[in-house]
C-alpha cells in the first residue's frame, strides 16, 4: 500500500531543530488534497512555539513557503504538539518543523509523501440527507414551475385554475428537464470518481528469478499509477540503489537484507548468500530523484541455494551469537504496545556480563537499522534511528539535515521511533554493526 | 412591479435591473476560468459568454420594458467587477495555503470586466426597431448581433490586455494567483492555444448557436415575467 513501506503510511521522524530534540509523527491524509495530522514532541525542556509549514519538496513551490500555522501544546506534560496541515497535490512534500524557545530558533524538515491511497465510500448518514435534499430540491423546481405557469399570471386573490394543456405540458417539460439534469449529474460525477481511482497509488511490483547457481535477477513493475513515476530516476541511498529485503514466509526465520546493483532502468540483479528453500517475500526499497521514496513487492519461491557469504553492507539473519551474546530490546514488559502510538523501540547488544557493549559501528551511516514486518504481510516497514524516512528522500529535502544525522559513533543503546500501524503480531529484525560484521537480531511484538 | 404604477415601479424597475446585474455578475463568475484574459483568443470563452449573459440581458429588457434596460445591466456588471479589480489589491495579503509558487503581497482580483457594455448598448438602441417581428426571428437577429458585437470589441481588447500597456493598477494584468508559476501564461502574457483552427470555426459557431437559443429563452422569459402579477 503506502509509498517507502507496505502497510504503514505514518511518518515517524526523530531530529533536532537546532538546539531543540524533537520526535515527530506525521499522518498523511488518505485522500490529496488532504489533511496531515502532526505531533511534534520536544525530547528536552525549552521549546515554547512550534510552527508549521508545508512544501513540496524540489520545484518552485519549494522556495516560497506559505504562512506557517501553529501548533497547539498538548495537555499533559506540556512537551506536545499538535497540529494540521493541508496537504494540496500528489508528491514528496515536506513539513518544516519551526521550534522556538530560550534557545533561539531552529528548523527540522520532514519529508512526508502525499499520495491517494484509496477512495473514501460517503457516509451513509450524508449520502441519505443529501439524497432527501436532492429528491426535495427536484420536486420543488417542478412544483415552482406547475405554480408559475398555473398562478403567476392572475392576480392576488383570484382562485387558481385548475389543471389544464398548458399546465400538464409544463410540468411534463419541468419534470423532464430536472430529471435529464440528474442523470447528466450523476454521469460527471461518476466520471469524476473513475478518474480520481486511477490516480490511487499502486505500489510497484518486483518479479524475481534465480538464475543459477545463486543470481538473482530482479525487475521493477509498475502496475500503471501518474504517468509521472519512472524506474530511471531512482537516487543511491547510502551508495545504494535499492535495498532489498528477502523473508522467508511464512515463519520469518530468515531474512537477508542485500544491495543488488542496477543493470539497467527497472533491472537489478545481485549475489545471493547461501539460504534454505522456500517461499520468499521480496521487499525493494528505492528513491525517486524527487524525495518519493517507494517499496517494490513481490514474492518468489526458492530451492535451497549454495551461494558466497554476505560482504560489506549485505546482511543474512537472524545471527546466532557468540556464546553469551544476544540482543535486546529495552522495554517495559508489563506496558503494552498499542497501535499507531509512537514510540521509542530500542535495542542493545550485551555481553556474557550482561552489560551492554560499548563498541556498535555505524551501518551505513546509521546507528541500526529495524525492519518491522507483519506476520499476515500487510505491513513492511524499514525504520533508522532518525525514523521511517529513508535517508535518501531526507537528502533530497535537506542536505544539510542529511548530514547532521550521520553518525559517526554508535551509542551502547539503539532507538528507533516507530509506531506499528495496525493490531496483530509482528517480527522486528534489528540489525547492527560489531567488529566490522552486520548482526541480525529477531523480536516478537505483539500490538493492541 | 406589475402591479405598480409610477415612482413605485419605476424603483422597483431599477431594483430588477439592480438584481439583474448582479445575476450576471453571479454566472459570469462561475466561468471565470474559461474568460480569463489567456483564453480571449479561443471560442470556448464565447461559448460560455453567449450561452449566459443574452438570456440576462433579454429578460432585463423585456420584463421591465426600460429603453437601456441590457445597458444598464452591463454597467452594473463592469463596475462591480471594477470596484473589485481596483480595492482589492489595496489590502495586504500572504498566501496561507501551499503549494506557493510566487510570492503575493496583496489580494489578487478577477480581472478586468469582459466588454460586454458594447452589445449590450447596440442590441437596446436596436431592439425597439423589432418590435413588431415575430420572436423567433428577433432571436435570431439579436443574437448574431450580440456576436457580431462582441467579439470585434473584446478580441482586439483582449490584445491589449496582454500587451505591456495593460500591466498596471488600472487593467489589472500584472496580477496572478500564487498557484500559478511565472512560466504560465498568466505571468507571460500569452494566449493558451486551446483549439485549432476547425476546433475555433466549430466552437464560434456553437457560440452563435447558444447566443441565438440564449436571446430565445430570455425573450420568452421576459415576455411571461412581465405577465407574472404574484
Amino acid at each position: 500500500m503506502a509509498s517507502a513501506h507496505v502497510g504503514s503510511p505514518d511518518v515517524f521522524f526523530q531530529g533536532n531543530a537546532g538546539p531543540y530534540p524533537l520526535l515527530v509523527t506525521i499522518r498523511p491524509p488518505d485522500v490529496i488534497p488532504g489533511v496531515a495530522q502532526i505531533e511534534v514532541r520536544s525530547l528536552a525542556q525549552g521549546v515554547e512555539k512550534i510552527e508549521l509549514t508545508p512544501t513540496p519538496m524540489t520545484g518552485i513551490a519549494s522556495t516560497h513557503p506559505p504562512v506557517a500555522d501553529p501548533a497547539e501544546r498538548m495537555a499533559g506534560d506540556g512537551q506536545s504538539f499538535e497540529g494540521t496541515l493541508w496537504l494540496m497535490s500528489v508528491g514528496s512534500w515536506e513539513v518544516h518543523i519551526r521550534a522556538s524557545g530560550a534557545k533561539g530558533t531552529g528548523e527540522l524538515p520532514v519529508p512526508v509523501p502525499a499520495v491517494a491511497l484509496r477512495m473514501q465510500p460517503m457516509n451513509k448518514g450524508v449520502s441519505y440527507f443529501l439524497v432527501g435534499m436532492m429528491a426535495l430540491l427536484a420536486v420543488g423546481m417542478v412544483a415552482i414551475v406547475r405554480a408559475g405557469v398555473r398562478e403567476a399570471t392572475l392576480d392576488p386573490g383570484l382562485p387558481s385554475k385548475g389543471w389544464n394543456r398548458k399546465t400538464v405540458i409544463a410540468t411534463g417539460c419541468a419534470s423532464a428537464v430536472v430529471l435529464a439534469a440528474l442523470w447528466g449529474g450523476n454521469a460527471w460525477w461518476t466520471s469524476d470518481a473513475a478518474t480520481y481511482s486511477q490516480r490511487v497509488y499502486k505500489p510497484l511490483g518486483i518479479t524475481a528469478t534465480l538464475h543459477q547457481p545463486a543470481q538473482l535477477q530482479l525487475q521493477i513493475t509498475d502496475p500503471g499509477w501518474l504517468a509521472l513515476r519512472r524506474l530511471d530516476d531512482l537516487v543511491p541511498d547510502h551508495g545504494h540503489l535499492m535495498h532489498l529485503f528477502l523473508v522467508r514466509w511464512p515463519a520469518m526465520d530468515r531474512v537477508f537484507h542485500l544491495h543488488p546493483e542496477q543493470t539497467a532502468a527497472g533491472f537489478f540483479e545481485t549475489r545471493l548468500p547461501s539460504l534454505p528453500g522456500g517461499v520468499y517475500r521480496v521487499y525493494g526499497d528505492i528513491v525517486h530523484a524527487s524525495g518519493f521514496a517507494e517499496t517494490a513487492v513481490g514474492e518468489l519461491r526458492l530451492p535451497d541455494v549454495e551461494g558466497t557469504p554476505v560482504t560489506g553492507d549485505d546482511a543474512d539473519g537472524p545471527t546466532v551469537f557468540d556464546s553469551g551474546y544476544r540482543m535486546v530490546w529495552l522495554h517495559d514488559e508489563t506496558k503494552p504496545v498499542i497501535a499507531k502510538q509512537a514510540g521509542l523501540f530500542s535495542f542493545q547488544i550485551t555481553g556474557p556480563d550482561g552489560r551492554p557493549v560499548n563498541d556498535l559501528e555505524p551501518y551505513m551511516g546509521m546507528g541500526g537499522h529495524a525492519e518491522f514486518i507483519k506476520e499476515d504481510g500487510s505491513v513492511f516497514a524499514h525504520v533508522h534511528p532518525t525514523g521511517s524516512v529513508p535517508m535518501a528522500s531526507v537528502a533530497v529535502a535537506s542536505p544539510a539535515a542529511m548530514i547532521a544525522m550521520h553518525e559517526t559513533s554508535v551509542g551502547p543503546v539503539v532507538s528507533f521511533p516507530y509506531g506499528l500501524p495496525t493490531a496483530g503480531r509482528y517480527k522486528v529484525f534489528v540489525q547492527l554493526k560489531r567488529a566490522g560484521k552486520v548482526v541480525t537480531g529477531a523480536f516478537e511484538v505483539n500490538v493492541t | 412591479m406589475n402591479r405598480s404604477a409610477g415612482v413605485a415601479k419605476r424603483r422597483l424597475e431599477w431594483l430588477f435591473l439592480y438584481v439583474a446585474g448582479m445575476i450576471l455578475v453571479a454566472l459570469l463568475v462561475v466561468v471565470l476560468e474559461y474568460t480569463h484574459r489567456v483564453f480571449l483568443h479561443a471560442a470556448i470563452s464565447y461559448r460560455v459568454i453567449s450561452m449566459l449573459t443574452p438570456i440576462v440581458l433579454a429578460i432585463a429588457s423585456r420584463t421591465t420594458g426600460r429603453r437601456w434596460a441590457a445597458t444598464t445591466v452591463t454597467a452594473i456588471y463592469s463596475v462591480f467587477l471594477l470596484g473589485l479589480l481596483w480595492i482589492l489589491p489595496l489590502f495586504p495579503a500572504q498566501p496561507k495555503l501551499g503549494p506557493v509558487l510566487h510570492a503575493v503581497t496583496q489580494l489578487i482580483p478577477s480581472g478586468f470586466p469582459l466588454l460586454v457594455i458594447a452589445p449590450a448598448f447596440v442590441l437596446d438602441l436596436l431592439w425597439p426597431r423589432m418590435v413588431a417581428w415575430k420572436m423567433w426571428q428577433q432571436a435570431i437577429v439579436s443574437g448574431i448581433l450580440f456576436l457580431a458585437v462582441l467579439l470585434p470589441v473584446q478580441w482586439p481588447f483582449a490584445d491589449f490586455l496582454q500587451s505591456p500597456g495593460a500591466r498596471n493598477a488600472v487593467f489589472g494584468s500584472s496580477y496572478y494567483d500564487y498557484n500559478q508559476s511565472p512560466q504560465s501564461y498568466a505571468a507571460t502574457w500569452r494566449f493558451v492555444p486551446l483549439e485549432n483552427a476547425a476546433q475555433f470555426r466549430e466552437g464560434l459557431g456553437l457560440a452563435l448557436a447558444w447566443a441565438i437559443a440564449s436571446m430565445w429563452l430570455g425573450m420568452g422569459a421576459g415576455e411571461w415575467l412581465k405577465r407574472a402579477r404574484r
